[in-house]
C-alpha cells in the first residue's frame, strides 16, 4: 500500500537504555511520531522502507517489526521498530482524515559505538521526513 | 437536562465554482477546519431622553450579517481554492459566488443557508516550521437575498 505521510519527526535522540539485552548487547532506544492521510496501515512498515532506502536495514534480515519479534545471536546491529499508540485522529469537516502515528526503535549491537553508530544514522534517516508518499 | 446538542462536525461550505453555469450546483470546500456561519444583527440607536427613567432603543429594519469564515488546508492546485476556479480566483476578480453552509447532517432545505457573496479575505497562507500544516484563513462576505432552510429573507 502507498501512503502519504506529512512528516515524520524524532521525539528524542538516540539514548542508551542503560543496561545489555540477553546477549549483552548494548541498546539504543528513539521515539518518532508522525502525522499521515489516512489510511497509514503500512506503519511501521513505512519506517523499515526508509531505513532500506539509507542502507541501514533489511527486513527480516537485521530489522524486524513488533516487540514480538525474536532477535537472533550475533553482532548485529539489529533493528527493531515497535508501533506505538501514536494519538487522536485529525478530522476535517468534509470528511478527510489524518492519522497521529508513533513508534518505538530499538538498536541493538555486540559493541556500544556499533549500537550507537546505527542507531544515529537511523535518527538521522527518519526524523526530518516531510510530504513524502512512501510504498510498501 | 439539555440532551438535544449536536456536535459541529460535519458542517461544511460549497461554492458556485461557475457563476455562470447551471445554478446550485455546488462544490463542496476543500478540507476546512472551523467554519464560522455568519452572526445576524439589527443596527440599533438609543432613543433614551432626559425624561426618562430607563432606556430606549430602536433596533433598524436592515437584518446584517457578519462574514463567512474558517481555515481550510491550504492544498496548491486544489480547484476548490486556487486561482483558476477557486476561492482565490473569486478574490482576484471580484467575482460573485453562490455560497451554501450545511450543518452537520444538513441537506437541501435542512440545517442550510444558500447566499450569493465574494470572497473578502483568503490568507495568509501560513506554511509552519516543522509539524505543522499549510492552512490558509479565509471570509465571505454574503451580499443580498439568502434562503434559510429553504425559506427566503430579502
Amino acid at each position: 500500500m502507498s501512503t502519504r505521510y506529512l512528516w515524520i519527526r524524532d521525539v528524542d535522540r538516540p539514548a542508551d537504555l542503560l543496561g545489555e539485552d540477553e546477549d549483552g548487547r548494548p541498546v539504543f532506544s528513539m521515539n518518532f511520531e508522525a502525522l499521515a492521510a489516512a489510511p497509514a496501515d503500512n506503519w511501521p512498515r513505512a519506517l523499515v522502507k526508509l531505513l532500506e532506502d539509507a542502507a541501514l536495514a533489511t527486513f527480516g534480515t537485521n530489522c524486524w517489526i513488533g516487540s514480538h519479534s525474536s532477535v537472533p545471536d550475533g553482532a548485529g546491529p539489529f533493528i527493531t521498530v515497535v508501533a506505538t499508540g501514536g494519538g487522536p485522529t485529525d478530522l476535517y469537516q468534509n470528511g478527510a482524515e489524518y492519522e497521529r502515528l508513533s513508534a518505538w526503535i530499538v538498536v541493538r549491537a555486540a559493541t556500544y559505538a556499533a549500537a550507537e553508530d546505527r542507531a544515529l544514522a537511523a535518527w538521522r534517516a527518519l526524523k526530518a521526513v516531510t510530504n513524502a508518499t512512501i510504498a510498501t | 437536562m439539555p440532551s438535544n446538542a449536536i456536535p459541529g462536525h460535519g458542517a461544511s461550505v460549497a461554492m458556485e465554482l461557475n457563476p455562470s453555469g447551471a445554478q446550485g450546483t455546488f462544490t463542496v470546500i476543500g478540507e476546512m477546519q472551523d467554519i464560522q456561519r455568519p452572526e445576524m444583527s439589527r443596527a440599533e440607536t438609543e432613543s433614551t431622553t432626559h425624561q426618562d427613567g430607563i432606556d430606549y432603543w430602536v433596533i433598524a429594519p436592515v437584518i446584517r450579517r457578519g462574514l463567512l469564515s474558517g481555515t481550510v488546508n491550504y492544498v496548491n492546485g486544489d480547484g476548490t481554492l486556487d486561482h483558476l476556479t477557486g476561492l482565490q480566483y473569486a478574490l482576484l476578480n471580484a467575482e460573485e459566488r453562490g455560497f451554501q453552509i450545511l450543518g452537520p447532517g444538513g441537506s437541501a432545505g435542512v440545517h442550510e443557508w444558500i447566499g450569493s457573496g465574494e470572497v473578502q479575505l483568503f490568507g495568509p497562507v501560513t506554511y509552519p516550521v516543522r509539524e505543522g500544516l499549510a492552512q490558509a484563513p479565509f471570509a465571505i462576505r454574503l451580499s443580498g437575498p439568502m434562503y434559510i432552510d429553504g425559506v427566503l429573507f430579502s
